[in-house]
């Protein structure tokens, strides 16, 4: 079976893998972040009564021993040994019990008032050298001078004393405490004069402190002795570990000036060393986790996938048509509700498809019928369009034929009158001949009258020709199809120069502004549209304008060109901004306009230039007009 | 009448009866001395209390009761015990007190700068060898000669020989045999050269094997007895004992030879003392009359022949020489060789010191080089502490 990220299984079962594994993962985090946290409060709290138990300990064996002492002190032979030897047998079987009920002493002695061994214990303590430690026993005889008879712990350094304990090599010190108790001899009979007569002396090096406390130390934890800042040992079980903190307890012996100074520390776990700690139990929990959850979220899947898929194969048969497979009974009531549905789906979709069936068959034999009228409709539509196209045309031709007719029938009429009269005159003239009532005075009237006659048809007849020969600009058939390459703004700046120059007394402004597009056109057709555009201007718009100015502003872009021509003349009133291009449609009639201008401009642009123009009124005044043209022609 | 009667007898008893305490160290011959004491009770008409003490806290319970004021009255001990004459308070012992068959070497033994400070009882106190004849057919002369029957003891399941290894008493006549002397006059000797020699062959009789270095007095004298070691090296006090339990198989020899230096142990004579300058004091009368019973000759062939004691009496000695069986013969033989202790002072400082740096040197702490200069050195500390408390 595949997995795919976006099937419903996959998403499911992630869900709920994800769903339950989450909170059981972020709680057991928060979990094992509490033990964590309760872990180290315990391992503090567990420090400092390790702590405390060590400096107890060691308390409680120092007074042990100063207790021992003190009876050792009581025992004449042990009195008298500093005295005379002869007691020494005794006395050194005495001190060997003391020190083997004292383990952690390293040697025992009796010495004489100038530090002389006497007698030792154990044997081999005998033979060591005491002359590091005659200013020890001086002070202490001091104080026994001072009326003190109390015992008196210092501090020591003689790397010996380490050598006689068993494993003193485990921790590098030479540092120990030497416990010092006066002997005083009394004298039997009397309670008077005592006197000293020597001291017993022990040695406990700091390998036997750190002996005794090694096994209340956790692994990983150090232990370390500090007298007046100095550091008498450090002992580290096991690997010295990066994290740790400290606890420090005094270490208060009467018999000592200053106190000892204790400083234990332990290992102090991270978050991670927790869990790195309790490894295995998490693996085998996240495990567990994990594979319950598995196992519910395939079993949740499974029970909810496969109903769908049912569902799913129910819904495909049905797409293909077969309606005659049923919904199978499904796990959940809610999918058992829908195969009901897509049952009572299918039976509804067969009953309506043999309806539709029905309907269509009827539908398609109206729509037959439909088509066919339509087709009749269409027919005639295409017949009225093309009436109404002719009609148009003719309308068209006939406006322009009528607006033609009207321009040339005011000429014609007025030279069919000039040549009427010259008719009527030269008949005049002639029956007045035959008749010869001729007179000259008469005559040089009628000639006088037919050369006016005559000068009338001549100029009605020549604005015919002109009207003619404007009609025939209009269609353009006097421009050639040639093409040229040009740039459009630098040419237009020299022709429209040109064009005003004869209009140079009405100081005229010409702004030419944007782009200078290299196009390919028909330089004279375009030559004819600013030549209509800038007589437009001067002879409609700017008739009353003191300070005419003509804009053009070029844009262009990768296959068009725009022009924006505008002036700031007069303009035309909204409602006849769509007719200016009209033919015969001028402002200017009575001045002797014809009003083919705009129009040449509009046939021009869309049939020699293949562009389009539009006019517009210009802001704040005046009329433009928008041409947009190929940039190059014909593409 | 009556309480007239009854003061009377009060009064004549307070006249003549002394209660008397007797210090007694040895282990054997104390019925015998308890005996003799509750006879001289009764014919003194005192009171004559034995008290037994051992050997090892003699001298410091001496010293000690002394310093107390509760010093017994007369102590009963080896000669080399006048050394502690000054801290024990020994009375001088007027020579009137001496019996007249007490030869002078022996008071010598008693003596210090010619001040008499004990009244020799007996004598000898000497180490000899002893075998049991049972396992033994010749007594061996020489430790060579030990060691080659040492197989033959093995086989036999006994051992060879035993002795009470780490008393000194024993090691000094090692030493003597080596030449040495522990004190010369009033000077400690125990780094002398011998001192070496016999550190080491002391210690090869151990690492050989002929005695166990861990052996006690009962070595020598309980397995000896039981028959579970052929030889035991023993003192003259052992002698009652050994022949009540073996009987006639018990056999007294010289202590071999070491090569061809004849063995010389020590050798002292068992002394009165009188603590606390006891013989000075009321009970003195009684204490003389005590002294002239014990040296009486009476006493002292009690002595001999129920304790096996040898006596101070010359004569009796001599009576004993002639009528000596082959195991008196020996132990008196090995008598001649002995070396007297020396009663100074010195001679306690030298046993201590001994002791230490013998103790030392056994245990492997020291060389014997090392040993014989720690002896010294210690013995010397102390005998000037003893000097210097004297003064």
């Amino acid at each position: 079976m595949r997995i795919k990220a976006n099937q419903l299984r996959t998403i499911l079962a992630l869900s709920i893998l994800l769903g339950a594994l989450l909170p059981s993962t972020l709680i057991g985090s928060f979990m094992l972040k509490q033990i964590a946290e309760q872990d180290q409060q315990a391992i503090t709290q567990t420090l400092y009564l390790k702590a405390n138990n060590i400096a107890q300990n060691i308390q409680h064996r120092v007074r042990q021993l100063l207790l021992d002492l003190q009876s050792l002190a009581q025992v004449n032979d042990v009195v008298l040994t500093p005295t005379s030897a002869i007691f020494g047998f005794h006395s050194n079987q005495l001190i060997t019990e003391v020190l083997q009920q004292n383990d952690w002493a390293s040697a025992i002695y009796i010495v004489d008032l100038d530090g002389r061994i006497i007698e030792g214990a154990p044997l081999q303590a005998e033979i060591l050298d005491l002359k590091a430690h005659l200013p020890a026993v001086r002070r202490l005889n001091q104080l026994v001078k001072q009326g003190s008879n109390n015992a008196v712990v210092e501090v020591y350094q003689d790397a010996e004393f380490a050598q006689l304990v068993e494993n003193g090599e485990a921790i590098d010190s030479d540092s120990g405490l030497l416990l010092m108790q006066p002997l005083v001899q009394k004298n039997l009979n009397a309670i008077e004069n005592s006197q000293q007569v020597g001291a017993l002396l022990v040695f406990v090096p700091m390998q036997s402190l750190w002996k005794e406390a090694e096994s209340r130390i956790s692994q990983h934890g150090s232990l370390e002795l500090f007298h007046s800042q100095r550091l008498l040992f450090k002992g580290t079980k096991g690997e010295e570990p990066i994290r740790r903190f400290y606890i420090d307890v005094d270490l208060d012996l009467s018999n000592m000036s200053e106190p000892l100074s204790l400083s234990l520390s332990a290992e102090s776990r991270s978050f991670w060393g927790l869990l790195v700690e309790r490894q295995s139990n998490v693996v085998i929990i996240l495990l567990v986790i994990f594979v319950l959850v598995a196992i519910i979220a395939l079993m949740l899947t499974r029970r909810i996938v496969d109903p769908l898929e049912h569902l799913s194969r129910l819904v495909a048969n049905y797409s293909e048509g077969r309606y005659d497979s049923k919904a199978p009974s499904l796990a959940y009531e809610e999918f058992n509700q829908v195969g009901s549905l897509l049952n009572s789906m299918a039976e509804r979709v067969t009953r309506d498809q043999e309806q539709l069936e029905q309907r269509v068959t009827e539908r398609t034999y109206e729509l037959e019928q439909a088509n066919h009228t339509l087709q009749d409709t269409l027919g005639k539509l295409n017949d009225t369009q093309l009436e109404l196209v002719e009609k148009e045309k003719m309308a068209a031709l006939g406006g322009l034929v009528a607006g033609m007719a009207h321009e040339l029938n005011t000429p014609l009429g007025v030279g069919i009158t000039a040549a009427s009269q010259l008719v009527s005159n030269f008949q005049t003239i002639g029956q007045s001949l035959e008749n010869g009532t001729l007179a000259r005075s008469d005559l040089e009237a009628l000639i006088r009258q037919g050369a006016e006659g005559g000068e009338l048809l001549e100029s009605s007849l020549q604005r015919s020709a002109a009207l003619v020969n404007t009609f025939k600009a209009l269609a353009g058939s006097d421009i050639d199809a040639s093409l040229q390459r040009l740039n459009l703004k630098t040419w237009l700046e020299q022709q429209l120069q040109m064009f005003l120059q004869p209009f140079s007394e009405r100081q005229i402004q010409l702004s030419i502004s944007g782009a200078n597009p290299n196009m390919l056109l028909n330089q004279r057709a375009v030559e004819l549209v600013f030549s209509c555009l800038i007589d437009n201007s001067i002879q409609h718009g700017f008739s009353s304008q003191t300070f005419p100015h003509i804009k053009v502003d070029i844009s262009a872009s990768h296959e068009t060109v725009e022009i924006v021509y505008q002036d700031n003349g007069t303009g035309v009133q909204a409602e006849d901004i769509n007719l200016i291009f009209n033919p015969f449609y001028t402002t200017g009639r009575s001045s002797g306009n014809v009003g083919l201008g705009l129009n040449q401009v509009y046939n021009l642009v869309h049939q020699h230039l293949l562009g389009s123009v539009e006019s517009f009124t210009a802001e704040p005044q005046g009329l433009g007009f928008k041409i947009n043209l190929p940039r190059e022609y014909g593409k | 009448m009556r309480v007239g009667l009854l003061l009377l007898c009060l009064l004549g008893q307070g006249a003549s009866a002394v209660e008397i305490s007797f210090l007694y160290y040895r282990e054997q011959g104390s019925a015998t001395f308890r005996a003799l004491l509750e006879e001289f009770s009764r014919d003194h008409n005192h009171l004559v209390t034995l008290y037994q003490i051992t050997s090892e806290s003699l001298k410091p319970s001496l010293i000690k009761s002394v310093l107390q004021g509760t010093a017994a009255d007369v102590v009963f001990a080896p000669s080399d015990f006048v050394g502690i004459a000054e801290q024990g308070k020994f009375s001088e012992v007027p020579q009137a007190l001496i019996s007249q068959k007490t030869n002078a070497e022996i008071q010598l033994t008693a003596s210090i700068d010619n001040t008499l400070y004990g009244i020799p009882i007996l004598q000898g106190n000497h180490l000899m060898l002893f075998y049991n004849r049972r396992l033994v057919k010749e007594p061996i002369t020489t430790w060579q000669s030990l060691l080659e029957q040492k197989d033959q003891f093995d086989e036999a399941g006994v051992a060879a020989i035993g002795w009470n290894y780490s008393e000194m008493y024993w090691f000094a006549g090692f030493y003597n045999t080596f030449g040495g002397r522990m004190t010369r006059g009033k000077l400690v000797t125990l780094n002398d050269p011998p001192m070496n020699d016999a550190l080491n062959f002391y210690k090869s009789l151990a690492t050989r094997g002929l005695v166990s270095s861990e052996c006690t007095y009962d070595c020598g004298y309980k397995d000896f007895i039981e028959g579970k070691v052929a030889y035991a090296i023993n003192g003259e006090w052992a002698v009652a004992d050994f022949e009540k339990h073996l009987g006639d198989d018990l056999g007294i020899a010289l202590i071999p030879n070491i090569g061809k230096k004849a063995f010389r142990p020590l050798s002292s004579s068992l002394v009165l003392v009188f603590p606390d300058n006891s013989l000075d004091g009321p009970k003195a009368e009684a204490l003389k009359q005590l002294s002239v019973f014990l040296q009486s000759e009476k006493v002292q062939r009690v002595l001999y022949e129920k304790a096996r004691f040898l006596p101070v009496d010359s004569q009796l000695i001599s009576e004993i020489k002639v009528n000596s069986d082959e195991n008196e013969s020996a132990m008196l033989a090995q008598l001649e060789l002995a070396v007297p202790m020396s009663a100074e002072a010195a001679q306690g400082s030298a046993w201590i010191g001994l002791r230490k740096g013998f103790e030392l040197f056994n245990k492997g702490v020291i060389d014997a080089n090392k040993a014989g200069e720690y002896m010294q050195q210690y013995a010397e500390r102390d005998y000037g502490q003893h000097l210097k408390n004297e003064n």
